[in-house]
């Protein structure tokens, strides 16, 4: 489904504005990243998106068609999960599945096959039956973004859908949209955790009190700031140091940084080995070289992970130049 | 798809979630248990020969108190196989030497019997009762009775031979020479009675489901939705707001069926084979109209309260409200009086307990006349039609409200029509319509009654403060007009059920004055709640002014007649306490509205 807004905009106390004047261009079958700080608009636009909030302004275009006086029709094309959705607690997966199918008019053939089709995609199968208050957070996540897709939407709405899950629940959840996007749903998904969105979205908008920032295909955009500083955390193997100073293998390992013009911006301990976090300002070939000169001068370099991502860069960027 | 179908199909998701899991099998297990409940309730009631359940029968006037019918008919009643034995010994021993210092049940009555034939024959008797007289006479001296005048001093009794009850007392101690009777206690009633309790019970228990219990689950579960934020994922489904908002209630009001049906069919069947089916037939209608009301009003509480207050704060609150009115309305439906007849209008418990009632007995047992029976349906037809508009007039708020469609929640017509339709049913209830009672005091009380709906209304028609581009200025002005107008219709009403326009003119201009301050403190009120949050010291400074606002009463009664003999004292009440309160009186009087309208205005 392709979706657009134009000069879309609401105020809910008359005077101050949630959104002001957003122009968007979503393309049909895309992952689509809304991103912002809170209070930026971003769940509004969601809810509008989603037809359960009217605009106070502009207008909402789907598949470049005005959005009809009664948005039912639309509504079945859409699944829709808001910020702060809690579930039934008394109801397990399959009737609240149930529920929000025969919300959406689906037929009861129909909708217990994607019932069953749904909790089997959502690895839920074995939690058929059980009340959901008694399963995990990630489970109750998928669980939300299960019932947005059991009617078959065209379009995803998801607002901070990765919010409070584990590492392995978000990998999850990635699994899950890249195979709605194979679907050809269009999904559009706000979230402030950059890293999720990275290499996820095809194209992503930033926006600060209401108004757009930045808008496009992410590539574009990244390339468009110019973003050529990375920040890595390097963990080391090291002896422990004399009075509480840092051992040889720091110490050394600062000089090469030194030398490689690295900047250093903390070290500290994880796990009980120390650790350093650098600035690199080039690409990933100098991050490569400085790697083969710590080993050179003897520093057992354990792992070397990117902390920030190249998007959190130029939200970074932007803030600077121009949202601040 | 027809509409028929859209509301069935809107209703699935909500009736298959109140019935998931074993939940329907057990909610039509409960319905089974609760309707044979009710045939073992009835047949106990109305055949057990305990006390309890007799003193259940007194209660509800359905068999006569058991001194009575000692003294009537007399009779010695007795619980048991055993006490009968003892009884009847101590009858046989009748009269024993009056040196036993032993009392017993047989011998106070022979006593009682004793002196009561003894003051008969020495009370004046007409013509007719000369023969009765003698024999009562001859039966003392055959027992070798005294036959001296009792003395009053030490033991009244009472003897009229004009009096049909005492002449039947002493025929039927004449006839038992003096020797009571000894009963075993049997419940009094007949199988077709016994029916009737059965239906009775059945009547009530639909009437509690219906009009209790269903607009407390219809309610609770809005506030549940509202405070748990699981509406707002609804609202985006393929649902219409209406349809959302039927589907809700339908959920909860489908166990309300369950629960409800074999009362229905026990209620009907009893009446089809006791008493009058029309009745019966009207009251499951009034119920269902009632419900409707009820249920709308739950699901605007449960809306507006849910986010403020948890579903189960608000479901005390709920019942305490319904179980009160529930409990009131049945009560006056059960005796209907001259003067309380209106409430039929107003209450749906009164009209649908009376209507039962009226299925299962006669109206002549309950009614004076036909005139007041007919008043009786006419309060019951104009209720239930005002009630189904209301319950429509609310639905239509809620669909805006939870829609977010729409400028207000009533549009200015729908308003004014539910001002209308309360106004009619309220000066309909007003007992003091009946009463050689003043006519301000129906004005002043039903004007005082309509505050609440009133301000309600003004309520619904404030412009939402979430809706429009630009924020909308509130119509403070516009608004009060509405009120006034509203106001206006009630006097209007007033004047043309009571039927006396001249009384217009004799009306103080001060009670006008009165009245125009107290529609503008109302009107202002009911707006301020509405137009902003408000923080402790607005809400006490509301509370404080509602109370004041309340004085204005006393005040328009103060002047309403006589025209002369007014002084300043009565302009202000409070000077009559002291010439301080009548200051701060003064200054009040103009500093709540002034205040009020200008937070109103800052609002704007």
């Amino acid at each position: 489904m392709d979706v657009e807004l134009r000069d879309l905009s609401k105020t809910y106390d008359g005077s101050t504005w949630a959104v002001r004047e957003l122009t968007l261009k979503i393309p049909s079958g895309s992952i689509f990243g809304l991103i912002g700080p809170n209070g930026a608009g971003k769940s509004t636009t969601l809810r509008m998106l989603a037809t359960v909030v009217a605009p106070s302004g502009g207008e909402l275009l789907f598949d470049g068609a005005p959005l009809p006086k009664d948005p039912s029709e639309v509504r079945r094309q859409i699944g829709f999960l808001g910020d702060g959705n809690p579930l039934y607690k008394q109801m397990s997966p399959a009737e609240y599945l149930r529920f929000f199918g025969q919300c959406y008019r689906l037929p009861a053939a129909e909708l217990e096959a994607a019932i069953e089709d749904t909790l089997a995609t959502f690895d839920l199968a074995g939690k058929r039956d059980t009340p959901s208050g008694q399963l995990s957070k990630g489970m109750r996540q998928r669980l939300l973004i299960a019932r947005c897709l059991i009617h078959k939407p065209r379009l995803l709405l998801l607002d901070e859908p990765a919010d409070g899950l584990d590492p392995r629940s978000r990998s999850d959840l990635r699994a899950i949209l890249l195979k709605a996007k194979e679907r050809g749903v269009t999904i559009l998904v706000s979230s402030h955790i950059l890293r999720e969105l990275d290499d996820l979205c095809d194209s992503m908008a930033i926006i600060q009190r209401g108004r757009l920032v930045v808008a496009g295909p992410v590539d574009a955009i990244i390339q468009g700031y110019d973003v050529s500083r990375f920040v890595y955390r390097l963990r080391l193997l090291d002896e422990p140091g004399e009075n509480g100073h840092e051992g040889p293998g720091v110490r050394r390992a600062l000089e090469v940084l030194r030398e490689r013009r690295a900047l250093v911006e903390s070290t500290g301990v994880e796990d009980g080995q120390p650790t350093i976090t650098i600035q690199v300002q080039g690409d990933e070939a100098l991050m490569a070289d400085i790697l083969a000169a710590l080993v050179a001068a003897g520093v057992r370099v354990v792992t070397a992970s990117r902390l920030r991502s190249r998007l959190e860069d130029v939200y970074n960027r932007l803030s600077d130049d121009r949202v601040n | 798809m027809s509409k028929l179908a859209q509301l069935r199909s809107a209703a699935l998701p909500f009736v298959t979630r109140a019935h998931r899991g074993g939940r329907l099998r057990r909610f039509v297990l409960m319905s089974v248990l609760l309707g044979v409940l009710t045939l073992i309730l009835g047949a106990w009631i109305s055949f057990g020969n305990g006390p309890f359940e007799a003193e259940i029968r007194r209660g509800f006037d359905l068999e006569e108190s058991r001194w009575m019918r000692e003294q009537q008919e007399f009779i010695v009643v007795v619980d048991s196989r055993e006490e009968l034995a003892q009884a009847n010994a101590q009858v046989a021993s009748l009269p024993y030497d009056h040196s036993d210092m032993g009392w017993n049940r047989p011998k106070a009555a022979y006593d009682d019997a004793v002196q009561f034939v003894t003051q008969a024959t020495w009370t004046d008797a007409p013509r007719g009762g000369y023969a009765m007289r003698d024999r009562a006479a001859n039966l003392l001296a055959s027992h070798g009775l005294s036959t001296t005048r009792p003395d009053p001093d030490t033991y009244y009794t009472y003897f009229s031979w004009h009096d049909a009850e005492n002449v039947a007392r002493l025929q039927a101690i004449l006839a038992a020479d003096l020797r009571p009777q000894i009963e075993l206690y049997e419940s009094p009633l007949t199988v077709v009675e016994g029916i009737r309790v059965t239906g009775a019970i059945a009547g009530g228990i639909f009437t509690l489901l219906l009009l209790v219990i269903a607009p407390l689950l219809v309610g609770t579960q809005m506030a549940q939705e509202v405070h748990e934020n699981t509406l707002m994922p609804l609202t985006g489904t393929a649902l219409r707001t209406r349809e959302l908002i039927l589907g809700m209630a339908a959920g909860a009001l489908s166990i309300v069926g369950i629960l409800a049906a074999p009362q229905a069919l026990i209620l009907l069947a009893t009446v089809a084979a006791t008493g009058y089916l029309l009745p019966a037939l009207a009251g499951i209608l009034v119920a269902v109209v009632g419900c409707f009301f009820l249920s709308t009003l739950a699901q605007l509480l449960g809306y507006a309260l849910g986010s403020q207050r948890t579903p189960g704060v608000l479901g005390m609150g709920l019942l305490a409200f319904f179980g009160f009115f529930g409990m009131v309305g049945a009560a006056f439906g059960l005796a209907p009086h001259r003067q309380t007849i209106g409430i039929l209008a107003l209450l749906p418990e009164a009209a649908t307990t009376h209507l039962f009632r009226s299925s299962l007995l006669p109206h002549e047992l309950f009614f004076s006349n036909w005139r007041l029976a007919h008043e009786a349906d006419f309060a019951i037809a104009v209720g239930t039609v005002g009630l189904g508009l209301l319950g429509i007039l609310g639905m239509r708020a809620l669909e805006r409200r939870v829609g977010r469609t729409g400028d207000s929640a009533l549009t200015r017509p729908e308003a004014l029509l539910g001002a209308f339709v309360t106004t009619v049913l309220v000066i309909l209830a007003n007992p003091a319509r009946h009463a050689y009672a003043p006519v301000e005091a129906s004005f002043l009380l039903t004007l005082a009654i309509l505050s609440v709906p009133f301000a309600i209304f003004l309520m619904m028609r404030a412009p939402f403060t979430q809706h429009g581009a630009e924020r909308k200025p509130m119509p403070v002005v516009g608004l009060l007009g509405e009120l006034a107008l509203w106001a206006g219709l009630h006097g209007v009403v007033t004047l043309i059920v009571i039927g006396r326009p001249e009384l217009l003119a004799a009306v103080h201009p001060m009670v006008f004055a009165y009245l125009g301050w107290y529609l503008l403190v109302l009107g202002l009120l009911a707006l301020r709640v509405v137009a902003r949050p408000m923080g402790i010291g607005a809400r006490v400074w509301v509370a404080f002014s509602a109370l004041f606002a309340m004085f204005a009463f006393p005040q328009m009664a103060a002047w309403m007649r006589p025209w002369a003999n007014h002084g300043l004292s009565d302009a202000l009440l409070f000077l009559q306490v002291s010439p301080f309160l009548g200051f701060v009186q003064a200054i009040l009087l103009v500093l709540i509205p002034w205040s009020l309208w200008r937070s109103l205005r800052r609002a704007a």
